[in-house]
């Protein structure tokens, strides 16, 4: 009788609390939406798997191990959801302005790019902030690579980079102010920095820096204002919300094919052999085909998308 | 302060008042007419700028385009394609100031025109902006900013104001002149009234004031007069009373010295002397005596002490009086009427008139008196047929010292107050004096009184 009232117990409070529609595949993109706050999942077709819907303004999120953490600049917490139930898991206390977030994988920490305090703080797994670097000002987008971590200091002139285990930044890279957006292209180890361009002047190229020595060693044209990137195989693709353009360029940093992508893009994402974009004002995600950039599909999904998150199959 | 001074001041701030209301919303109306006006024309010009859009990018011959419409209008124009202006790094926060802001970016996506009227940061100035989104579909490719400083329109404005100052100044002066005059008609009558006031209160009892107007100062013009002609009236009749008073008290006075005069110095009869000045002591007495009774009767401090009288049992003890003087009277009389009065005032009232028919009939005349009751009044007749009296003397025979006959009075006697006394004893009991008469036909005098009736009648 004891466990049957407790299990009576459990299912009750397990019901009262808030839930969304669980994700079931395995293969996904999750887009989240600022203007109407929300994450809408869709697979690589273009069909929507679930959509959530939140009550507070989230700007941005990372997506690992099956869970979804969401942070916004004006929230001083961080949510933790479980994408296979929907479930609610966990909030974070954290500093309040977060500007990006990244996984890293090998050390199992979350890093938070705080525009504050012009650091990045780590967490561990558990929602305990572990260490703090100072990198500049107003530090952003953040990506990580082979043990290190790349972050763009958007109002400021360096990119820096940290060692993960030790925390400490082992190099800075000379960019441009309102850079934003960053790629790694592995195989030719460079590092892909976009940019909004200074002051009214909109920015049109790609900085292209040496991982091994951390200069410029080329510079890409993709107007205007390339913001967001995604690497496949070599080939680079590149969202510019100046001019609505998607491109791709192939290995040897040669445009390979443009199009006109959905009303200002803030985002550009790799799904399987499906390459995604949203546009912010047009409240659409368009799907092209891998490396001709050859529309299939748009998707209405709801007002400001504006970051992709993707879940790739086992 | 005077009244007029009050009156004057009202007015000059009532006209201050008018003056700046119509002056405000003259500007307000026209500032917000030529602001809507200027407002329209923008975004018709926006519109029909936008109409050489023809999707895609922005291309620099239609930027020149709108250059040139720029320079040949009176419209500052211009085409923005740079999104970075156009705020397209929202929600990133942006290192500079935008053309337009993320709620106007919103509204331009949805293909609405932005009217804005105020200061602007981009062109340190205050102006009116009308924004015109250029969209391929659902991109904001551009847009066309038009405006047009509105210091313009203030210049516009403030060469009206010289105009409306004048204006203004003109007005005011007008309204003032004629409020001036206006009060001074209003205060005039006014001014008049309490002149003439003076005038009365120290003795001018001639003193009027003009009424010739039908507003309510005529009406009280009107009404101040009759108040003073009131009050010169009853002054001549003070006058006149205290003049035939001392007159009347002389007569007698007049007699009892020289009569006195000749006894003691043994000229005459004595006996005829002291006749004579006993006879003028006891008219004298007489006068006094009705004075007083009509002063107080006047004054009203004269109680009456009502009760219930039979009036028959009181005409046949005057008649009786009467008789040695008069021998021929008729009597009709309803020994059943009861009136609520002073006994002793009523017989006055009966004795008085009696005295005055006994004194004008000749001995051998009838005097017909009447008694009856006429359901709920008492009328009591004396009718004479002796000398009578012309009906124009009939309003004047209640007047205190009225005579008819002025050269009868030392020999019949009579004080001249007789009537006057009757009429204020019988309107003291709520009831009428009626004379009737014409020369040498007799007199008639009713006296109506309320009858006392009895219950169940």
């Amino acid at each position: 009788m004891k466990k049957f009232m407790l299990a009576v117990i459990l299912l009750l409070t397990g019901c009262s609390q808030a839930s969304f529609e669980p994700v079931w595949s395995d293969e996904f993109a999750a887009i989240l939406t600022v203007q109407e706050p929300g994450l809408t999942f869709v697979d690589s077709e273009g069909a929507i798997l679930a959509e959530w819907a939140f009550d507070e303004r989230y700007t941005g999120g990372v997506l690992f191990d099956e869970t979804i953490l969401l942070y916004g600049t004006e929230l001083d917490r961080a949510v933790l959801y479980s994408t296979k139930t929907g479930k609610k898991l966990a909030a974070w206390t954290v500093p309040s302005g977060i500007t990006g977030a990244a996984f890293i994988n090998e050390t199992k920490e979350v890093a938070f790019s705080v525009k504050k305090d012009g650091a990045v703080h780590f967490f561990n797994s558990e929602g305990q902030e572990t260490e703090k670097t100072q990198t500049g000002r107003y530090p952003m987008t953040m990506l990580e690579h082979k043990e290190k971590l790349y972050i763009i200091n958007y109002q400021d002139t360096v990119l820096s980079e940290i060692n993960i285990h030790s925390h400490k930044v082992d190099r800075e890279f000379a960019i441009p102010t309102s850079s934003a957006g960053l790629a790694v292209n592995g195989a030719k180890k460079e590092l892909w920095v976009g940019g909004h361009g200074y002051g009214t002047e909109a920015g049109e190229t790609i900085h292209v820096y040496s991982l091994q020595t951390g200069s410029l060693t080329a510079t890409v044209d993709a107007p205007v204002m390339p913001i967001a990137f995604a690497e496949k195989g070599g080939y680079v693709y590149t969202a510019s919300h100046g001019s609505n353009k998607l491109y791709v360029f192939n290995p040897e940093r040669k445009s390979a094919a443009g199009i006109e992508a959905p009303a200002n893009p803030f985002s550009v994402a790799v799904l399987g052999n499906r390459v995604i974009s949203a546009g912010y004002d047009s409240g659409t995600v368009s799907f092209y085909k891998e490396k001709t950039l050859k529309k299939i599909k748009t998707v209405d999904i709801g007002k400001g998308p504006f970051m992709i998150f993707i879940k790739e199959g086992e | 302060m005077t009244f007029g001074k009050k009156l004057w001041m009202t007015l000059f701030i009532f006209v201050i008042i008018a003056v700046g209301a119509a002056f405000g919303l003259a500007y307000m109306l026209y500032e917000k007419l030529y602001v809507e006006s200027v407002k329209t024309e923008l975004a018709e010009a926006a519109g029909n700028l936008s109409n050489d859009y023809e999707g895609g990018d922005l291309d620099a011959a239609f930027v020149d385009q709108v250059n040139w419409f720029s320079e040949k209008s009176s419209f500052e124009a211009f085409a923005v394609h740079n999104p970075r202006e156009l705020a397209a790094c929202i929600p990133y926060e942006a290192d500079y100031e935008t053309l337009i802001g993320p709620e106007e970016r919103a509204q331009l996506l949805e293909n609405k025109m932005i009217e804005e009227t105020g200061y602007s940061e981009r062109f340190d100035r205050q102006i009116i902006s009308v924004i015109y989104p250029l969209l391929d579909e659902k991109q904001l490719k551009g847009i066309i900013y038009l405006y047009v400083p509105l210091e313009r329109i203030d210049e516009l404005v403030s060469s009206l104001v010289m105009f409306w100052a004048a204006g203004a100044v003109l007005l005011m002066s007008l309204l003032l002149y004629g409020g001036l005059k206006w009060t001074d008609y209003v205060t005039k009558p006014l001014e008049n009234m309490k002149n003439a006031a003076v005038r009365l209160s120290k003795g001018d009892y001639k003193a009027r004031v003009p009424a010739g107007s039908e507003d309510e100062f005529g009406q009280l013009a009107r009404t101040f007069n009759e108040m003073a002609n009131a009050i010169e009236k009853e002054d001549e009749q003070r006058k006149t009373f205290i003049a035939t008073v001392s007159h009347e008290l002389r007569t007698p006075l007049s007699y009892i010295k020289g009569y006195s005069e000749a006894a003691i110095n043994g000229i005459g009869h004595p006996k005829q002397q002291l006749s004579i000045i006993h006879r003028e002591s006891i008219r004298m007495e007489r006068l006094v005596n009705d004075l007083l009774q009509l002063i107080r009767l006047d004054s009203g401090k004269m109680n009456m002490e009502k009760t219930l009288i039979p009036l028959a049992d009181l005409v046949y003890r005057t008649v009786d009086i009467f008789r040695l003087k008069h021998n021929h009277f008729q009597l009709d009389v309803d020994e059943e009427t009861i009136v609520n009065g002073d006994e002793g005032r009523l017989s006055q009232v009966m004795t008085n008139i009696l005295d005055n028919a006994v004194r004008y009939s000749e001995k051998n005349k009838p005097i017909y008196i009447t008694l009856k009751q006429e359901k709920n009044i008492v009328k009591w007749i004396v009718r004479d047929t002796g000398a009578g009296m012309p009906e124009d003397e009939i309003p004047k025979i209640t007047s205190q010292f009225y005579r008819i006959n002025k050269a009868r009075t030392r020999h019949d006697g009579g004080s001249g107050l007789g009537l006057s006394i009757v009429k204020q004893i019988v309107e003291r009991h709520d009831g009428e004096l009626i004379i009737e008469s014409a020369a040498g036909a007799g007199t008639t005098v009713t006296v109506i009184l309320p009858a006392l009736i009895k219950e169940g009648e």
